[in-house]
C-alpha cells in the first residue's frame, strides 16, 4: 500500500538533494536554507504530479504522509546544515591538529589558530542578525523574544537538574 | 494514517520521558540519549506490526523514517540548550538581568577562552595529548566527524572553514 509513497519519497529526496547541492555550490551558500526548503518540496510536487500523470495511485492520506515526511526531512537537513554552515569550534580545533599532522599543534600556533577564528563574534553578529539580541552603546540585551526562549530553555535544565555552564 | 501518528508520538514521548529521567537519576547524558534512540528504533516497528493489518513493510518503514527524524529534531534541540554557544552567551545575558555591558561578556566568553576550554576537554577525554607541549590528536571518532563535516561544507559551499577568505 505504502510502496507507491516509499519510491516517491526516495526519488523526491534525491532530486531535492541534487539540486539544492547544484544551487549551493552556484550561490556559494547564499539562500542556503532557504532554497533548502524550495527544492525539497519543489521536488515533492513535480514528483507527485509526474506519478498521477504516468497513471500511479496515490491516495490523500499517502500524500498527506509523505508532506509530514519531507517536511521532517528538510528540518533534519536544515539542522545538518547548521553546523556545515557554522564551523563548531571543537571540530575547528581538530581539524587545526589534523592540519598539524605527527609534529603537533605548539602553544603560538594555537595563537594563531585562535586569532584566524573568531568564533565569538561570529556568534554575537549571528544573534544580532536573528534579532535574538540588541547592541545599544556598548550594552548588550536580549530581546521580548530569547528572554521567552531563555525562561523556556530554563525550565527544561531545571527538569534535567543541569546545571549551567559557562564559556 | 492516524494510527500511524498516533503509534509514532506515544513512541516519542516514552523515549523523551526514559531521557529525562535517566538525566535526573544518573545524570549520564549519552545513556539516555542511546536509550531514547534505541526505545525509537525498536519500538516502533513493533508497535506498529501489532496495531496494521495486514503488516505492510514499507509503510512501517515510511513511519520509521519520520520518527527518526524527530527523535534528530529532539536530539539537536536538548543538545542546543546543553551545550550550544549561542544559548550559553543569551543564558549568561538572562543572569545579568537582560542586560550587560559587552566588554563584561567579552571577559567570559572570547576566543582565547573559548577554545582554551574545549582543548582542555579533549583533554581531559583524551581525545588530544600534550607532549612536549606540543597538542596531538588522539581520536579516530573526531577525525572521521571532521572529515565528514569538512566534506559536506566542500560539497555544498566550496570551502574548507567558515573563516575562509572568498
Amino acid at each position: 500500500m505504502y510502496q507507491n509513497v516509499f519510491f516517491l519519497l526516495l526519488l523526491s529526496i534525491v532530486i531535492g538533494l541534487c539540486l539544492h547541492v547544484f544551487s549551493s555550490r552556484r550561490r556559494h551558500g547564499k539562500g542556503i536554507y532557504k532554497m533548502a526548503i524550495l527544492l525539497l518540496n519543489g521536488s515533492l510536487f513535480v514528483v507527485t504530479g509526474l506519478f498521477f500523470l504516468t497513471g500511479i495511485d496515490l491516495t490523500i492520506e499517502q500524500l498527506v504522509i509523505a508532506v509530514v515526511f519531507i517536511e521532517s526531512f528538510v528540518a533534519v537537513y536544515c539542522l545538518i546544515l547548521i553546523g556545515v554552515v557554522h564551523d563548531s569550534p571543537t571540530l575547528a580545533i581538530v581539524k587545526a591538529l589534523m592540519a598539524a599532522g605527527p609534529k603537533g599543534l605548539s602553544d603560538q600556533e594555537l595563537d594563531s589558530f585562535i586569532k584566524a577564528h573568531p568564533f565569538v563574534g561570529a556568534r554575537l553578529e549571528a544573534l544580532q542578525t536573528t534579532g535574538d539580541v540588541v547592541v545599544r552603546e556598548g550594552v548588550i540585551s536580549l530581546t521580548t523574544r530569547s528572554q521567552w526562549i531563555v525562561r523556556i530553555l530554563s525550565v527544561y535544565t531545571r527538569l534535567l537538574r543541569i546545571d549551567r555552564e559557562r564559556g | 494514517m492516524m494510527t500511524i501518528f498516533t503509534t509514532i508520538v506515544i513512541i516519542l514521548v516514552i523515549a523523551a520521558a526514559c531521557d529525562v529521567m535517566i538525566a535526573r537519576l544518573s545524570g549520564r547524558r549519552l545513556l539516555g540519549y542511546m536509550a531514547s534512540f534505541l526505545i525509537t528504533l525498536i519500538g516502533l516497528p513493533l508497535a506498529l506490526a501489532s496495531v496494521i493489518s495486514p503488516v505492510d513493510i514499507y509503510a512501517i518503514v515510511v513511519a520509521l523514517g519520520i520518527a527518526l527524524m524527530w527523535w534528530f529534531i529532539y536530539l539537536n534541540l536538548v543538545q542546543a540548550v546543553e551545550s550550544s554557544l549561542r544559548i550559553r552567551m543569551l543564558r549568561e545575558i538572562d543572569a545579568e538581568g537582560g542586560s550587560v555591558d559587552i566588554d563584561k561578556l567579552k571577559l567570559i566568553y572570547n576566543d582565547d577562552r573559548l577554545i582554551r576550554i574545549r582543548l582542555k576537554r579533549l583533554e581531559d577525554g583524551g581525545a588530544v595529548r600534550l607532549k612536549d607541549g606540543r597538542h596531538h590528536l588522539n581520536s579516530g571518532k573526531l577525525e572521521k566527524a571532521a572529515h565528514f563535516f569538512t566534506a559536506l561544507k566542500r560539497l555544498l559551499l566550496n570551502r574548507r572553514s567558515q573563516f575562509d577568505v572568498q
